[in-house]
């Protein structure tokens, strides 16, 4: 008897599958005790209802001619069109009818807001995906971006939600719907690893030791381990003192403007933008910290060259503070 | 010949003519033609006749509870639609003699 029941269920589900495409209260009065002629056909005998109704479809097909063809009229029959609407309209009878995928799809709703943040999340993600090769941190402004997104993207699903959007913003929002769930499936061709130099730690130095071992080199040129050239890399040796090569040794000089009344302001940012000694220079001899180049920069404050002494700096970028040419270590400068 | 499309001529009239002698429900319409003789009778084509007739104003309708088995939804005739009985079984009649006068002679052959 439960299998009998089961049977006049999904009897009755596959007619009125059927029977979807038919407008509201036409359906409505058309499969109004559909349940209760397939219970008093059931009744009848232990024959399948298949047997002796025909196949649902057919039950249908029936009804529907009976009826007077309410629901799609002959001219539209076959057209793509009509045959799109007939297949929504069954997807949707499929999705309503069937209480797992009523729930699933229930709590899919209840999770629209949800979506209305997210997808502004991910339309700023795209949108930084594909303008800045390189991840930047985060700026005010992008949260100032994020905030207006949010609050649009909120204000459409609510609008849409409620009353409904017009035909060209309803496209609209379908294309920025997939602009963003595309970006999350791009998300791994385009992030890929981060080619910005890291902090500190990711370029080290190791074999720097004595004087002797430094009389060769007059400068170092850092490169991540991608390739890319590095610029303002600061170096330290094993205790923490800041590097310096005596390049002057070796005939170079800095070419960088420096103040007045001290040191460059960081001796052991490098590459050391040298230039070979007596090259457009009034002191041949040059000592770069003795010989004051009358186009010197005159500094109000007093440079902090050097994190001095001490034990080995952590992240060596934050204890220089120096105005100017400091260590930073953007895309921007090294393209 | 197929008796099938023959009736969906005169299947209107069949279940006015039906209701005419009692009010009636969905599955009793379908049981009540089969005994009259119209055995192939479809149950789908006998609901769909009754929603159309329904929405033509034709019948009224009526549910019954039922202690036993579902609840049953009865239609009966109404002025409009014992006109239309009238008007359909006249013109039936007048269509029925005309074929019976042409196929006189092929039965009597």
């Amino acid at each position: 008897m439960n299998s009998r029941a089961q049977e006049i269920e999904d009897y009755a589900a596959a007619v009125r599958g059927a029977l979807a495409d038919v407008p509201e209260p036409d359906r409505d009065e058309l499969l109004e005790d559909l349940e209760e002629h397939l219970t008093e056909v059931a009744a009848e005998s232990t024959e399948p209802l298949v047997a002796r109704l025909g196949v649902p479809e057919s039950y249908a097909a029936e009804l529907r001619a009976a009826y007077g063809a309410a629901g799609s009229t002959r001219a539209e029959r076959g057209t793509a069109r009509h045959s799109l609407r007939r297949l929504r309209a069954r997807l949707t009878h499929m999705v309503e009818n069937n209480k797992g995928y009523r729930a699933g799809w229930d709590h899919l709703r209840e999770l629209r807001p949800a979506w209305w943040l997210a997808r502004a999340f991910l339309l700023l993600l795209g949108w930084r995906a594909l303008t800045q090769p390189v991840r930047d941190p985060w700026e005010s402004e992008d949260y100032v971006i994020l905030l207006a997104l949010a609050v649009g993207s909120v204000v459409l699903g609510v609008r849409g939600r409620d009353r409904g959007l017009s035909k060209p913003l309803r496209a609209g929002v379908g294309v920025l719907n997939m602009v963003a769930v595309g970006a999350v499936l791009s998300w791994p061709l385009v992030s890929g690893p981060d080619p910005r130099p890291q902090a500190g730690p990711q370029v080290v130095v190791t074999q720097v030791g004595g004087d002797d071992r430094l009389s060769g080199i007059s400068n170092i040129q850092p490169y991540s381990k991608e390739g890319r050239p590095l610029t303002g890399v600061l170096l330290y040796d094993q205790n923490g003192y800041p590097l310096q090569i005596p390049y002057e040794a070796n005939g170079f000089e800095l070419k960088r403007a420096r103040p007045c009344d001290g040191p460059p302001p960081i001796a052991n940012s490098y590459p050391l933008p040298l230039r070979p000694l007596g090259e457009g220079d009034p002191f041949p001899d040059g000592d770069p910290t003795a010989a004051l180049d009358p186009s010197c920069v005159p500094s109000t404050n007093t440079p902090e060259p050097l994190p001095s002494g001490g034990p080995r700096p952590t992240t060596p970028a934050s204890g220089t503070e120096s105005p100017g040419e400091t260590a930073s270590p953007g895309p921007s400068t090294s393209g | 010949m197929d008796t099938t499309q023959l009736l969906k001529g005169v299947l209107d009239l069949a279940v006015l003519a039906v209701l005419d002698r009692s009010d009636s429900y969905g599955y009793d319409v379908v049981r009540r033609l089969r005994e009259a003789g119209l055995e192939d009778v479809g149950d789908a084509s006998v609901y769909g006749t009754l929603r159309r007739l329904f929405k033509a104003g034709a019948l009224n309708s009526y549910v019954v509870p039922s202690e036993e088995g579902p609840h049953r939804k009865y239609y009966g005739l109404n002025d409009s639609g014992r006109t239309m009985l009238a008007r359909s079984a006249k013109t039936w009649g007048t269509f029925a003699q005309t074929m019976n006068d042409m196929l006189d002679d092929v039965e009597k052959r």
